[in-house]
């Protein structure tokens, strides 16, 4: 029997339009049935320009590269020295970005601080305040200043080593953060001085300043509070970033923290994950011709931060003038986060390990991203230590390994002309040349390109007639 | 209005730098001054932040933003106005302004009483952990705004949006109420409130009474996402 015999025309077309595809259809269902945004951890889910588009040209014979498993290649990494009395030294340019108890289990944060201590770099406080156990095990221990102030102390401003003011970060620019009542656990609710199990959004504004103007205020009132001792570092999401940083340079930060459009978090509006910021590598070359508009790049310093998973991104970033990077989900994936332990699990919570979006449920059955007892122990602190450690050293030799080749002694000599772009977009952004032509294909270098056409007489006619 | 003893040591800040007088203030209280008159403020910004001790500070006159911030167990007195950010986190103590205070009166603070004799701006109260915010006059726009716990009294007016998104906590009001925020309603006083109200009416001289007040506190229909209530999700998201 053919369609035609059961009435259906024979001219029917088959395939679904790509607009319509099963990822669309399925999110119209879910909202259909939620009657709001769907919320999910992680990261988005969309390829965006990275630093993947960047590949380095290592010397040859045109340049002179270092052994690259012998001779000495600097790591240290000072942050934060413009102003403050006590400025942070790392032993790598890689920090672990803040991340809250209550998104994360007590476990995982006391393990990033431990592997951070291990690997002389900092570890970062996040939404909730500080953990006790999370500031005995981090030898350098950044503290949050955040909207919500949920579990804020002077007293732990004054234990810690640097100080974040947190305007935004780059999963979700411009909002707040989430912590669904699936993680706000008696402890949790204590700590935040919140009702047990509420859907806790938190808000986006400070509660006690406002603009840049304010700002500049508030980072004196914290360096009074501490001594003028500790840097003050400002993290924001990745959106106008030419005016934001140069604002937060104004207002007197010593370090600018910025988190691309790849920056993931414990749970999110999903709409936020893929449809804000800027991604991070953009981000990167217009905040470091912001600090070199107002002459202070190297004086005031410049974390990046947002889907920076290996050397190769570390090195970029370097390359492309940040002074260090910070990891987040690096960090957690290294730990064992998404590993395929508990298919079945991860299953009744309709996911797949390695989907990396499931810590928004409070569930994660690695122990992780959980407040749940049963789940959190079974994350070894020390074995979670000893992975991030491993990794975060891995990625510290992949990094030397890249600017030995380039031929340099210090990682942060890294330079644009040590790379070239595999892509348009990637060129165009970075201003480095696309790999097999010379071209640099920037607005103004396009622009001049134009000119000398013209000047040369190629284009005058035409454009005459 | 609270004094000092004519003994107490003085710190004139007309020739000294907001380090230089918070360095002073902080040996004072270090040294075991029980009071501290702060001369010629002159509205300077971050003055008495973080203090972790039981001096009493007097400022003889008016102070700029962030006066007696993360404040941990000092008297803090102002005599005159003050700028934003009043007490805020405050985790313990007193302070008290007599006159005017600016926005983001009190914000955050998990413990301890801010006193304000006249008006305070926008935002009073905001994000309150805890501790008792008692104003005089009227209150600006939003003030309450996402209250997590603790007290807030309000002898005069309230404007827009009061108690917003309140998770927890009360607010107190005698006067009017230009609107109520998302999620914020009216109960009923009890038994127990009348008896907090009449003991801060005596104690800051205010001139209600206890039943001149309502109470103000979370409806906690935002406590979790819902779709029964569209529309108060529309307008609260």
């Amino acid at each position: 029997m053919t369609p035609g015999d059961r009435g259906v025309p024979e001219e029917t077309v088959k395939g679904r339009p790509p607009l319509w595809n099963r990822h669309v259809v399925e999110d119209i269902w879910n909202k259909a049935t939620l009657g709001r945004y769907r919320i999910q951890g992680g990261a988005t889910r969309l390829r965006v320009p990275c630093f993947d588009d960047l590949t380095f040209v290592p010397c040859t014979l045109s340049r002179l590269p270092l052994e690259g498993y012998r001779e000495r290649c600097e790591t240290r990494t000072v942050l934060g020295n413009r102003v403050a009395s006590k400025p942070i030294v790392l032993d790598r340019p890689i920090t672990i970005a803040g991340m809250s108890y209550g998104a994360l289990s007590k476990t995982a944060k006391t393990a990033l601080g431990t592997a951070a201590t291990r690997l002389g770099i900092s570890t970062t406080t996040g939404d909730g305040g500080m953990l006790t156990e999370e500031r005995a095990a981090s030898h350098l221990l950044v503290y949050q200043v955040l909207p919500s102030r949920y579990g804020f102390d002077p007293a732990h401003l004054k234990m810690a080593d640097a100080i974040e003011i947190v305007i935004g970060q780059g999963a979700k620019p411009g909002t707040g953060g989430l912590l669904l009542g699936a993680k706000v656990s008696p402890v949790i609710a204590e700590q935040r001085t919140l009702p047990e199990g509420v859907d806790q959004r938190s808000p986006v504004r400070h509660p006690d300043f406002i603009g840049p103007d304010d700002l500049q205020i508030k980072i004196e009132e914290l360096r009074e509070a501490t001594n003028w001792e500790k840097p003050i570092y400002v993290k924001m999401g990745a959106s106008r970033v030419s005016d934001d940083v140069k604002l937060a340079v104004k207002a007197g930060a010593d370090v600018i923290v910025l988190d691309g459009l790849e920056g993931a978090t414990g749970a999110s509006p999903e709409i936020l994950l893929d449809h804000t910021a800027i991604p991070t590598m953009s981000a990167l070359v217009e905040a470091v011709r912001a600090l070199e508009e107002l002459r202070v790049l190297g004086e005031v310093q410049l974390v990046i931060s947002g889907g920076i998973k290996n050397g190769a991104d570390a090195a970029k970033a370097l390359a492309l003038g940040a002074d260090a990077v910070s990891i987040g989900t690096a960090a957690l994936t290294a730990m064992g986060a998404d590993a395929p332990n508990y298919v079945d699990e991860f299953h009744q919570l309709g996911y797949e390990p390695g989907d990396g979006s499931m810590w928004h449920t409070g569930l994660d059955p690695t122990g992780i991203a959980t407040q749940d007892p049963e789940l959190e122990a079974r994350l070894d602190l020390e074995q979670a230590a000893d992975r991030v450690f491993n990794f975060i050293a891995a990625m510290t030799l992949e990094l030397q390994m890249l600017a030995r080749a380039c031929g340099k002694a210090d990682v942060h000599d890294l330079e644009p002309e040590d790379m070239r772009a595999l892509t348009f977009e990637a060129s165009m952004i970075t201003g480095i040349p696309l790999a097999g032509t010379d071209f640099v294909l920037t607005p103004d270098a396009i622009a001049a390109r134009v000119a000398a056409i013209l000047t040369k007489g190629g284009l005058t006619g035409q454009a005459e007639r | 209005m609270a004094q000092v003893t004519t003994f107490a040591p003085i710190v004139d800040c007309a020739e000294l730098t907001t380090r230089e007088i918070n360095q002073a203030i902080r040996v004072l209280c270090d040294e075991g001054s029980a009071d501290i008159c702060v001369t010629n403020p002159s509205a300077r910004h971050n003055l008495a932040v973080a203090l972790v001790t039981g001096s009493k500070i007097l400022f003889d006159g008016p102070v700029g933003w962030y006066a007696a911030g993360m404040n941990d167990g000092a008297h803090v007195v102002v005599n005159g106005n003050c700028g934003w950010g009043v007490a805020e986190c405050m985790m313990s103590g007193r302070v008290e302004v007599n006159g005017h205070a600016g926005s983001g009166t009190a914000a955050s603070i998990r413990g301890g009483l801010v006193y304000v004799a006249g008006n305070a701006g926008a935002r009073a109260g905001i994000a309150m952990k805890g501790g008792t915010l008692v104003v005089g006059g009227d209150v600006g726009y939003m003030s309450g705004f996402m209250m997590q716990r603790g007290t807030m009294v309000v002898g005069g007016d309230a404007a827009d949006g009061l108690g917003d998104s309140m998770y927890e906590g009360v607010i107190y009001i005698a006067g009017s109420i230009a609107s109520l925020g998302a999620d914020a309603i009216e109960a009923p006083l009890t038994d127990e409130d009348l008896a907090t109200l009449k003991q801060i009416a005596d104690e800051f001289g205010m001139p209600q009474t206890p039943d001149d007040f309502r109470r103000i506190e979370a409806g906690r229909q935002l406590w979790t996402f819902s779709t029964k209530e569209p529309e108060l999700w529309r307008a609260a998201l």
